[in-house]
């Protein structure tokens, strides 16, 4: 596997797991409106 | 004044502070007092701050007493190893503790899962750093230990040259990092830069609280940002210990690491409604929060013109 295929994997498995803890973050926050 | 006379003021803070924190926490349960207990959720922040400066100084530090004889490199690296669990476990407890002051704010109560994650993972901290703290003073002072013991042990599952050879020997995890540390910047820049907007004076017709909502967003990319920064200080050390745009990039940050604790957990921000100005007084700091920013950006991308990275 190529560096740029590599480098590019890594940043998307990274930010879906970022990407997913701040919705899950969001959801919860939209249960908090007053 | 140097990183080592820095370090000796510095190091003591994570361990106190922590202590005090959680002293402030217990005596907030304790007496029921909501509001101890919210600036003990804010001192355990601003402690993590500060334990970011007393790790770097302790990394310079360390890099300088290696050339000294008569000291044990093996000592130094061993208490390396320890600050980075310790600190690691500090950023953990400081987040913890920010979530915790943002969900406090948005509902005006106190979450006590939150005050019990917060508790646990500061008690680790304080023994983590603890631990970290004597074999620091091991180095220099090896009357501290009682005669006949051996020294502190250092943690077995972590090491920086572990992480410095999985940093340089890889050569996908550079490039990678650089990519990850952008977005993390712009996920951060972009949330911090609205919500200061708003206090300007910008998209009056948008409550603060609308805004406020988006702050974890900005968390998550600072999270990011601290943790592939220290794998590259781990890994490169010499590129950022005597760069002076290191030195100003950190000193900024800490600035609008204080101005985030502000938007998140004060009053004063929070009450700008909808159509209402903001006082001169939050307008001159979210002037200032924008301008630590573009300075924590500035200096990242002058570290190899002003100073020696790269």
């Amino acid at each position: 596997m190529g560096l740029a295929t590599t480098v590019s994997l890594v940043v998307i498995c990274v930010m879906a797991v970022v990407g997913t803890i701040g919705f899950l973050i969001d959801r919860h926050a939209s249960k908090l409106e007053p | 004044m140097n990183a080592p006379h820095f370090h000796l003021i510095l190091n003591h803070v994570p361990t106190i502070g922590s202590a005090i924190a959680i002293g402030l926490l217990l005596l907030g349960l304790l007496r029921r007092q909501e509001a101890l207990t919210r600036v003990s959720l804010e001192v355990f922040y601003v402690i993590a701050l500060i334990t970011l400066p007393a790790y770097l100084s302790g990394v310079a530090t360390g890099m300088e007493l290696e050339k000294m004889p008569d000291i044990s490199v093996e000592a130094i690296h061993k208490h390396h190893d320890g600050a980075i669990v310790a600190f690691g476990l500090m950023l953990l407890t400081g987040l913890s503790a920010w979530f915790g002051l943002w969900q406090w704010r948005r509902v005006n109560r106190p979450s006590w899962i939150n005050i019990g994650i917060v508790l646990v993972l500061s008690l680790l901290t304080l023994t983590t750093m603890a631990g970290t703290a004597t074999m620091g003073g091991e180095i220099r002072h090896p009357e501290m230990m009682p005669e006949g013991s051996a020294p502190t042990a250092g943690p077995s599952w972590i090491h920086a040259a572990s992480i410095q050879s999985l940093v340089t020997d890889h050569t996908w995890i550079w490039p990678s990092l650089e990519a990850l540390h952008f977005i993390g910047l712009w996920l951060l820049f972009g949330v911090v830069l609205l919500v200061n907007l708003r206090m300007l004076g910008m998209m009056k017709s948008v409550p603060f609280s609308a805004l406020h909502r988006m702050l974890p967003w900005a968390v998550l990319g600072l999270g990011i940002n601290i943790v592939s920064g220290m794998m590259w200080v781990i890994a490169t050390p010499e590129q950022y210990m005597a760069n002076v745009s290191f030195f100003w990039k950190m000193g900024f940050l800490l600035l609008a690491g204080l101005n985030l604790l502000y938007v998140t957990a004060f009053d004063e921000a929070w009450q700008v409604g909808a159509n209402e100005d903001a006082s001169f007084g939050n307008k001159a700091i979210a002037f200032g929060a924008i301008a630590s920013w573009v300075f924590v950006m500035y200096f990242g991308r002058m570290l190899p013109f002003l100073g020696n990275a790269f």
